[in-house]
């Protein structure tokens, strides 16, 4: 795998975990009883903006590697869903929590792998 | 009756089940169409638009839906620490589908994978029981 093609993995999987985070964040805004002064739109788009680039940079991918080759990659997005809910949303991470993710995360990885 | 069905049926874990369960069927009718419409000597069989003429893709995108909008409805109240890793479920329940529906074989390797996702739900488990006293 060269270099660019580690990159393009990783921007497939980073896209991923901000568009479920953006999501989470338009939900929650949605969620509140009292008017917040932020409309969940704006954020609504960006999450279809990195879900639209996450497809995309995938097809790229698959046209150049087998599936069962970069598939397994996305199992990770689990463990940074995880990180990225506890540091950007404030949500409670509890060190059970992590274990289940990272056990998940690698149950994700030996599915996919065909 | 009607009320308590109702609140039984926005509930976000019972949600976040649909999800999980119309997220597995999406994946079966997609693949059930795209086989019925395979034509690989097509020079456009790789957009798959051509999937587009069988019903079953028609249903597996209503059922993606159903599964989107219950994943926004679960994701409103759970947090995504817990709902995502839950989420992935469909990693079990899509092979064994699979492999019950469509006589898909499953190497070890893949069973292994299945028993490790079933796990970590084991673990992730108390928490999200935890979470639901506090809902």
């Amino acid at each position: 795998m060269t270099f660019f093609a580690a990159l393009l993995i990783l921007l497939t999987v980073s896209c991923f975990v901000a568009g479920q985070i953006l999501l989470k964040h338009a939900m929650d805004i949605t969620a509140r009883e009292t008017h917040s002064r932020r409309h969940p739109a704006p954020i609504f788009a960006a999450a279809i903006v990195a879900f639209a680039i996450n497809f995309f940079v995938n097809i790229g991918l698959l046209q150049r590697f087998d599936l069962s080759y970069f598939f397994p990659f996305q199992g990770l997005s689990v463990i940074m869903i995880a990180f990225a809910g506890a540091w950007i949303l404030k949500e409670k991470l509890s060190l059970r929590l992590t274990i289940g993710s990272i056990v998940i995360a690698l149950g994700v990885i030996l599915v996919s792998l065909s | 009756m009607v009320s308590r069905i109702w609140r039984w049926f926005v509930n976000p874990w019972v949600q976040l089940a649909i999800c999980v369960l119309f997220a597995t069927v999406a994946e079966i009718f997609l693949k059930l169409g795209a086989v019925a419409t395979a034509n690989l000597a097509s020079a456009w069989s790789w957009t798959g638009l051509a999937g587009l003429r069988s019903g079953w893709v028609w249903w597996g995108i209503l059922a993606s839906l159903v599964s989107l909008f219950t994943w926004l409805a679960a994701i409103r109240k759970l947090p995504l620490t817990i709902a995502f890793p839950i989420a992935n479920a469909v990693h079990i329940f899509v092979p064994l589908s699979c492999w019950f529906f469509l006589g898909e074989e499953i190497l070890p390797r893949r069973w292994l994978g299945i028993a490790l996702v079933l796990l970590g739900l084991l673990i992730v488990a108390p928490p999200a029981a935890k979470l639901e006293e506090r809902l």
